[in-house]
């Protein structure tokens, strides 16, 4: 059990920048996710705390103890890595046995053994123990490299993407194993990830990271619920976020929201906003809409009062998405109805009760 | 249906053109070969017969000569011969040249592969261009500077120019062997608890293995049939084979049939290498040069 943080940590590399002052800390025992496109930093940000890579500036903190100058091997902290790095000339009783040989006082050999053992049948790869790595599937190679990092008691668990390269339906069950695993070791986690769905169901908290900068740090509900920007609103939830250029207008008083692209597309802001867009008059801005916030029809009535006709639907299975165009603008609706829908025709929206996502035209949070 | 016929009418016309063509190759590159290890077993006037005698009766006489080191002259006796210990010379420069170049070059691949410095590429440039330049172009200062260190006609001499020829081979061949072990092997074992010399023992020597075999076979090879070099800077102590089988070129006779012989023997050792080590051989030169 540890706390780790980091400050100000900064990587350049000859060309680009990894990472721009990234600072965060965790709690003890806390299940912490980064989330984050390709190419965000995330691995960097990961083989940093492993230790085997040298942040260019800051410093990286295990229960504020200074462990920046430390070498990867002298910090107890494991990790995994996404393209799973067994080593390919080892068998995976081999594979698992490796962090046992480093140790200043090894356990015996029986000890050993009955860690492996027990290790393997709770990950399931008991029968595997003999093989050799280029004879298990992906998602069994998946559950070597985690066994390899829980033989023994690290202070801090470090999964790269653990589970992007195995197939669906293990995904599913893998992201559950890690739940429950998660419970049991109660160890500090960081868990980098690029799908939001995992994000949001096993962080304790979640730090959104793009282009080596964080983006948002918080609680999956506050992530899903208050984006800070556009780049958040747009990493979590599937289909992607609606986002409208906007104008701000000034009618009777009270202040209206009008899409640039299509001027049938106009919101009237909560009384909560309306104060804080009175500073936007004549500006644009965008606006978000989550698909699953709009309601949709077949035919019109009083709040369906949008009419805009289907540009392509996609089912999946009882569910699908609508891409509903109106004017120039298109609009993703999340929805599952039983009915068969067809290209160009017709369906009513009803924006009014799904809330708003406002941000300024540079994607900061309009607060 | 008559599509398939065609189709299988085509296939073995193709089976049996391909194969035509590959064993005229063969026989185009193994004639002289054969025609050398068939003089081996002739006497000199079968050598010197025209037309040329495929059909003859054979002898040992010429092999008989080499082991015992003994050249019998027409009718007068006989003068010893130094084949045999050319082959042993050959073997200690060679082997060894091949030992220091992967002691030396497999670490230096190494960092030429994970490490990024200064004229990192300057580096690895220069050692490729060892292989560029003529021999007969260095080869007179150097033998100047061997006279001046007395390493003329020593061991040390030859095995130390001989990392000319092995070095670069084993460090660019090894390069992007070790360009082809995934960095986070190592990070991982790193992680595991080791230090990351160990790691590389640990994890990366094993795979790059068959690389290693593969590079030096290949060092071994044109170490073994080196002669400029050799002719040059060694004598009577080092003289290799490429040295002794010129010495059956005297004023008085060309003893074709012992020369014949001798390459014989001097080339089987590395036939039986190649053969024994094919399968490394392929995957080990293969699999450092796909790049993924």
């Amino acid at each position: 059990m540890a706390r780790v943080a980091l400050k100000q940590i900064s990587m350049d590399y000859e060309s680009t920048t990894a990472l721009k002052n990234v600072s965060f800390e965790t709690s003890d025992g806390e299940f912490l996710v980064i989330l984050g496109p390709a190419g965000a930093g995330k691995t960097t940000l990961l083989k940093i705390i492993a230790g085997v890579l040298r942040p260019t500036r800051g410093r990286v903190f295990i229960d504020d103890q200074d462990i920046t100058d430390k070498p990867g091997n002298l910090r107890n902290v494991a990790m995994t890595f996404e393209d799973y790095a067994l080593y390919p000339t080892f068998t995976v009783k081999q594979n698992m046995d490796n962090p046992f040989g480093a140790m200043e006082n090894p356990p015996s050999k029986e000890e050993r053994e009955s860690k492996i053992m027990d290790v393997a049948k709770m990950l399931q790869i008991d029968h595997l123990l003999d093989r050799k790595v280029d004879q298990l599937s992906g998602g069994q190679k998946q559950r070597v490299s985690l066994a390899r990092s829980m033989v023994r008691a690290p202070q801090v668990f470090l999964f790269d993407e653990p589970l992007s390269h195995v197939d669906a339906k293990i995904r599913h069950a893998m992201r559950a194993e890690l739940h429950r695993l998660a419970s049991v070791l109660a160890t500090t986690t960081i868990y980098v990830t690029h799908d939001y769905v995992e994000a949001l169901s096993l962080g304790d908290r979640i730090i959104v990271i793009d282009q080596g900068v964080i983006q948002q740090v918080g609680t999956p509900h506050e992530i899903y619920h208050s984006p800070v920007n556009e780049f958040v609103a747009k990493v979590v939830g599937q289909p992607n976020i609606n986002l409208f250029t906007c104008v701000v207008k000034k009618v009777n008083s009270q202040i209206v929201i009008e899409s640039v692209n299509s001027s049938a597309l106009t919101f009237v802001p909560h009384e909560n906003f309306q104060e804080k867009l009175k500073g936007y008059v004549g500006e644009e801005i965008r606006v978000g809409i989550r698909p699953q916030d709009i309601g949709f029809t077949m035919k019109p009535n009083a709040n369906n009062n949008l009419a805009t006709k289907v540009e392509l639907f996609e089912l999946w299975g009882r569910r699908g998405m609508i891409m509903a165009l109106l004017g120039e603008e298109e609009i993703r609706v999340l929805t599952d109805t039983d009915e068969v829908i067809n290209l160009n025709q017709n369906v009513w929206l009803d924006l009014s009760v799904a809330p708003l996502y406002l941000f300024e035209k540079s994607g900061v949070k309009i607060d | 249906m008559e599509n398939n016929q065609v189709q299988e009418k085509k296939n073995w016309f193709s089976i049996i053109g391909t194969n035509l063509a590959l064993i005229l190759i063969f026989a185009f590159f193994l004639f002289p070969i054969l025609w050398m290890v068939g003089m081996s077993f002739k006497t000199i006037d079968d050598i010197l017969a025209w037309p040329p005698k495929f059909i003859f009766n054979p002898t040992l006489a010429n092999y008989k000569a080499i082991i015992t080191s003994q050249m019998e002259l027409r009718g007068v006796g006989s003068i010893p011969i130094d084949f045999l210990q050319g082959f042993w010379h050959t073997l200690v420069v060679s082997a060894s040249a091949v030992l220091v170049s992967v002691l030396l070059g497999v670490p230096a691949s190494y960092a030429l592969s994970r490490f990024n410095f200064k004229g990192r590429e300057d580096i690895a440039f220069t050692f490729l261009s060892f292989r560029f330049g003529p021999e007969l172009l260095v080869i007179i200062p150097i033998y100047f500077i061997f006279q001046r260190i007395n390493l003329m006609d020593t061991y040390a001499g030859l095995i130390w120019v001989y990392q000319l020829i092995t070095l670069p081979m084993i460090i660019w061949i090894m390069r992007s062997y070790v360009d082809d072990v995934p960095v986070d092997f190592e990070d991982a074992c790193v992680i595991d608890g080791y230090p990351r010399w160990k790691a590389v023992f640990k994890i990366v020597l094993p795979i790059i293995r068959p690389g290693i075999a593969a590079s030096a076979l290949l060092a071994f090879i044109y170490a073994w049939n080196n002669f400029l070099f050799a002719l040059v800077l060694g004598s009577s102590r080092t003289s290799t084979l490429t040295i002794s089988a010129m010495k059956f070129i005297s004023a008085e006779a060309l003893r074709y049939g012992i020369m014949s012989a001798g390459i014989v023997i001097s080339f089987l050792p590395i036939l039986a290498f190649s053969v024994f080590a094919q399968r490394y051989f392929v995957r080990g030169l293969s699999m450092g040069a796909i790049k993924r």
